[in-house]
């Protein structure tokens, strides 16, 4: 019982950090109908960054976590100038899918070249000895990492819900033209949102680097997984993220558990495509309607 | 005020706009009216910056409006209420008309309610329903809420795009009745539209828009009774109108 | 001079695939014929093959080296398990791989863009982590190492000679993919690709042309996997990734889609690249994303098309005339022999009571057409009346929600467009809806999409029948051109056609659509009065040959000179319905359009004509 109680518990910090991954996608999605293929990239820049921050200049974990946040902001930008807004002017989704990727690629080799290609340990803030709550052996780390993702899930939330510019940011969402027509600066606003975006993964990378290695490859694999937790639980929905990112998660951990640790990472891709099959605009997604 | 100078404006290769030219006067309505596809909502367009014009002018009191971003041109208070609408549909109205002051920075807590409580009053369906998902309300509702929220820019001038578009007749009959009003407290207002003998009740001057030209202009009064407008949608050689 | 050009011309091609085919016997360098050229050969058959569904097709596909495993490991398993000759080994690898083309295509005609990449991407993840978990039958993380040199006999595949066996199957391919692309299947692709709902509408089954290219470029990418599996003799998961998936895009956008030489000279240089960077291998990645970005962007055609424009600029310095432009195409007789079908009884089309409501809001209600052949009938109304939705719901793109639409007796309300089509019901779109980077033969040609009887195989084969229906449809899309208009402008890109040209076109390929009825959606929309003239001239030549019409228009000058029979829709209801006159005076009718009954008195002074 206890054992399935951490399983359970490994799972949902593990499902946190794909929220906070997809909670980007989610956010660039609805201003600019695109998905960031070098979002795990930005994670691990974010990491290594996090950890020169924490280690290299004795900033401590806060250093690491502004330190990454910087990084992810700045990253934000290049992406969108130099990825994103010419891609969508030569209006084919192959020509954004592979800047993306070039993007990723490009980063993941300046990673290698500054930090080099070994993975690292990166110091846990609160210590790496497991506690004792109830009976069920549970990491620190992964306290921090649910209370940290869901903190900032909810920071964002609440901004898009309540303050002026949030609210410009689910107009542009819905109609770039009556928005400017407000008087919103449709492109600041889409540039805003990348930087969001980009800064949220960044962190996450801070976040999650403590529970597994820090080093060039680490985004890879959660960055795909992240696309997975948006589609299935909603491009458009910041609800549909968190459950997805739970449910995908959960999925993972019971899956290296019960069936085999080799199919771990499957449950995930399955679920995408049945959604994709099913309900494509994922479980908490709206139909939309297509005039002709 | 609002100037329009021989304006022209192409989509490729055709020419929407073949060199119209319009004035609007302060506390003045002025109406353009015109079948489908003769070019109106192109006009609004430009003036609010969509499109960029092949040549032509447009001066608000004198200052040109050309080359200037929409978000820029709704800055200097000219209000486009679109064609179709255009409500946020996921915000609900008050959140809506929040919006329509976005630019306005000078404006306190104590004038935006002001802005609120004369918009409420204006259309009180909307008061009723500040809290509603303005995706969830009606045509005619939605028509309210996109005329309350251009207002809330305290505009100078406030351009309208076909009011009565998808709308039942007794829901013109209100939307024009909140017009005439808003013309009544002395706002400047562009009004476009399709439905010509509505627009020219309530406006002073009118302009027939056929086919990217005006082929028609003069004092509303006179066009209501001019034959050649019926003649501009139903084409020429009409005979008197038989019940 | 010339005739040598000519031969020149004609035989430089076969002389340098010969040419190609003799390099082992130049050199014997192990490493650059065998881990270069003949690796080369296998990834274009994969790329040609990607190039299939996102270059002409137009679709993402970031799982390609899923496809490539499918092949690999079938071929893989079925030598080394079961002793299985190789050719039959490939040829399971190249079916297999078309099965899976098939599973990946099922999604794809459902999902556009970013989801279907995603789906791409996650479709090569799961197939990645089967084949390293399946232990019992791919030998998981170890790989397949087991596999029996290809010796037959004294014949001996391996080392340089494996190259001698690639090499004409990657001209094969091409060969194929070229045909493919020449024919009517290719024109399907890129009608497709730009503009699908006008592609529906002339004929061109979606189902059938997306899933096509998706299962086609499979197996493709099916025989790359089974002939790989001799490359190192062994197989194993880490190469199957998204890495590779992504490797055969890059070289596929460096190259150039839609062109076989671009397919050759991308995989080539991907291929070859890592090695001119060797000295910089550290940043070697960088370089290509750096590469990759600047191609997106400044080379958008690629390095073949590159070429391709440089040369042609060359050639026409040189010997003072650009390359021979298409032969000009001898006009058939393109319109006596299909004349409009005949059908029972007086009545062409009739609705009763359609309807169509989208969530809560009706946009048609309750409307009866009855339209007979040779006769003009005209839909009118005001903006938002519903006159496009109920061109929409006749020609298959809705779905009526209530109410019948029948054509020469058969309910037609729940088919698709291509099927409407096929049965003899044509259209144009309100905004010009032509494939504007065809040219405008071929678009018209798209519209006799119909009348190609040959299927895949013959194209392949370049069969005497492929070639004579080509031949045929040639002859008669240059004749329907003749007859609306557009005689010599066959070779021209329709993107480039003026306005009122363009919106004759559309109709040249509604014609070739062999059509009892024609829908005209603002045929005159945008158009100069000498252009409206033409529409209307060509509007009676249709109603000659004894097409049925519908048409919907605003500039009512032409409504009330050709229509026989007016309808006005209002609110999406028939308002009013007769002949153009008495409509015109209708009150009902003036007061949708104006928004009130006429005031009685005539002009007044103070109003200025412009």
């Amino acid at each position: 019982m206890t054992d399935l109680a951490q399983l359970i518990l490994s799972g949902v910090a593990l499902g946190m950090i794909y929220a906070l991954l997809a909670f980007g996608y989610n956010i660039t999605y609805s201003t600019s109908r695109t998905i960031n293929f070098a979002q795990g990239e930005f994670l691990m820049l974010g990491a290594l960054t996090g950890l020169t921050c924490d280690v290299r200049l004795r900033l401590g974990y806060l250093g690491a976590l502004a330190g990454a946040a910087l990084v992810g902001a700045a990253l934000g930008v290049l992406l969108e100038r130099v990825a994103i807004r010419p891609a969508l002017r030569t209006g084919s989704t192959v020509a954004w899918v592979l800047a993306t990727v070039a993007l990723a690629i490009v980063a993941r080799n300046a990673a290698e070249r500054i930090w080099g290609t070994d993975d690292t340990l990166f110091p846990a803030p609160l210590g790496s000895d497991p506690l004792q709550i109830g009976g069920v052996r549970v990491l620190p780390q992964e306290l921090l990492v649910i209370a940290a993702a869901a903190v900032i899930m909810l920071l964002v939330e609440a901004f898009r819900r309540w303050s002026l510019w949030g609210r410009a940011v689910t107009a542009v969402a819905a109609d770039k033209d009556a928005a400017a027509l407000v008087g919103i600066n449709v492109p600041v606003v889409i540039v805003a949102s990348f930087v969001l975006s980009s800064a949220i993964a960044a962190v996450s990378g801070v976040l999650v680097a403590p529970l597994t290695l820090a080093g060039p490859t680490m985004g890879i694999l959660l960055g795909t997984k992240a696309y997975a937790v948006a589609i299935v639980g909603g491009l458009q929905s910041g609800v549909g993220v968190v459950v997805g990112g739970l449910l995908i998660g959960l999925c993972e951990q019971l899956t290296a558990r019960y069936i085999s640790t080799g199919y771990k990472d499957t449950p995930g891709f399955v679920l995408l495509i049945l959604i994709l099959l099913i309900k494509p605009s994922g479980l908490f997604g709206r139909r939309s309607i297509e005039k002709v | 005020m609002l100037e329009v100078a021989d304006l022209v404006v192409s989509y490729g290769q055709v020419r929407a706009l073949r060199g119209v030219s319009l004035r609007v006067g302060a506390g003045e309505t002025v109406c353009v009216i015109g079948s489908n596809g003769a070019g109106k909502t192109t006009l609004l367009r430009t003036i609010s910056g969509f499109l960029v014009p092949g040549s032509g002018s447009i001066t608000l009191d004198g200052q040109s409006l050309l080359g200037a971003k929409p978000h820029e041109i709704t800055r200097r208070r000219v209000a486009h209420v679109p064609e179709g609408r255009h409500v946020f549909p996921d915000l609900t109205v008050a959140d809506n008309l929040r919006l329509g002051a976005f630019s306005r920075r000078d404006a306190g807590r104590g004038e935006l309610a002001a802005d609120y409580d004369s918009v409420y009053e204006l259309f009180p369906r909307l008061a009723e329903r500040r809290d509603q998902l303005a995706g969830t309300m009606s045509g005619g509702e939605q028509q309210m809420l996109a005329i309350g929220r251009a207002l809330m820019l305290r505009p100078t001038v406030l351009m309208l795009d076909e009011p009565s578009m998808g709308l039942a007749p007794i829901l013109i009959e209100e939307v024009f009745r909140r017009l005439a009003e808003l013309k009544r407290r002395g706002m400047t207002m562009l009004l476009v539209e399709q439905l010509a003998y509505r627009a020219l009740e309530i406006a002073d001057h009118g302009f027939v828009l056929e086919h990217g030209s005006i082929e028609l202009a003069g004092p509303a009064a006179a066009l209501r009774t001019d034959p050649r407008v019926r003649e501009a949608y139903l084409g020429g050689g009409a005979a008197a109108p038989r019940a | 001079m010339a005739r040598f050009l000519s031969i020149w011309r004609r035989s430089r091609l076969p002389l340098l695939v010969a040419l190609c085919f003799c390099v082992p016997f130049v050199t014997s360098n192990e490493y650059y014929v065998h881990s270069v050229l003949s690796k080369v050969c296998i990834y274009t058959i994969v790329i040609a093959g990607l190039d299939l569904v996102v270059g002409y097709s137009g679709d993402v596909s970031v799982g390609h080296a899923g496809l490539f495993a499918a092949g690999a490991y079938t071929t893989a398993i079925l030598v080394w398990r079961l002793a299985l000759p190789y050719p039959l080994a490939v040829l399971a690898g190249i079916a297999m791989g078309a099965l899976f083309g098939l599973l990946l295509g099922v999604p794809a005609l459902r999902l556009s863009g970013p989801y279907l990449a995603v789906a791409t991407i996650a479709f090569g993840l799961i197939v990645q982590t089967f084949v390293n978990e399946a232990v019992w039958l791919t030998n998981g993380s170890q790989g397949i190492r087991d596999i029996p040199p290809l010796v037959w006999g004294r014949l001996s595949f391996e080392g340089n000679n494996f190259y001698f066996l690639v090499y004409p199957l990657m001209v094969l391919s091409l060969l194929a993919v070229h045909r493919l692309a020449r024919s009517y299947w290719g024109r399907a692709f890129e009608a497709l690709r730009e503009n699908t709902v006008a592609a529906e509408c002339s004929g061109v089954s979606r189902y059938r042309y997306k899933l096509g290219a998706f299962i086609l470029s499979a197996a493709l990418a099916g025989l790359g996997g089974g002939l790989f599996v001799h490359i190192d003799n062994y197989i194993g998961p880490p190469t199957f990734s998204e890495q590779l998936s992504i490797l055969f895009l890059i070289a596929l956008i460096f190259g150039g889609t839609r062109s076989i030489a671009g397919n050759v000279l991308g995989t080539f240089l991907v291929i070859v690249l890592p090695d001119v960077f060797n000295p910089v291998t550290d940043y070697q990645l960088m370089i290509f994303g750096g590469l990759l970005l600047f191609t997106l962007y400044f080379v958008p055609q690629g390095l073949a098309g590159l070429l391709g424009a440089v040369g042609r600029r060359l050639l026409a310095g040189r010997f003072g005339e650009p390359p021979a432009a298409a032969a000009p195409v001898p006009a058939g007789d393109a319109v006596a022999v299909h004349r409009a079908r005949p059908t029972a009884g007086g009545a062409l089309l009739e609705t009763q009571g359609l309807t169509v409501a989208f969530g809560g809001l009706v946009a048609v209600s309750a409307l009866d057409l009855h339209l007979e052949p040779g006769r003009v009938h005209a839909l009118i109304g005001p903006n938002g009346s519903g006159k496009s939705t109920t061109v929409n719901l006749l020609s298959g793109l809705y779905r009526p929600t209530a109410g019948a639409i029948r054509f020469a007796g058969r309910e037609i309300g729940r088919l698709p467009p291509d099927r409407v089509s096929r049965l003899g019901i044509a259209r144009t779109f309100q905004n010009v809806a032509l494939f504007g980077d065809m040219s405008v033969l071929d678009n018209v040609l798209i519209g006799l999409h119909h009348s190609f009887g040959g299927g895949l195989l013959h194209v392949l084969l370049g069969s005497g029948r492929a070639r004579r229906e080509e031949t045929a449809a040639r002859a008669r899309a240059q004749a329907l051109l003749e007859f609306v208009g557009l005689g010599g402008l066959g070779g021209e890109r329709a993107r480039s056609l003026p306005y009122g040209k363009q919106r004759l076109l559309e109709i040249a390929r509604a014609l070739a659509q062999d059509p009892a009825l024609i829908l005209l959606d603002e045929p005159a929309a945008g158009l100069t009065s000498a252009e409206i003239a033409a529409v209307d001239g060509l509007i009676g030549k249709l109603r000659g040959l004894g097409i049925g019409i519908l048409l919907i228009e605003h500039h009512m000058d032409l409504v009330m000179s050709i229509s026989d029979q007016v309808t006005v829709l209002d609110f999406g209801q028939c308002i009013a319905a007769g002949k153009p006159s008495e409509v015109q005076r209708d009150e009902r009718v003036i007061a949708a359009y104006l928004g009130a009954a006429a005031p009685a008195a005539p002009g007044a002074p103070g109003v200025v004509h412009a």
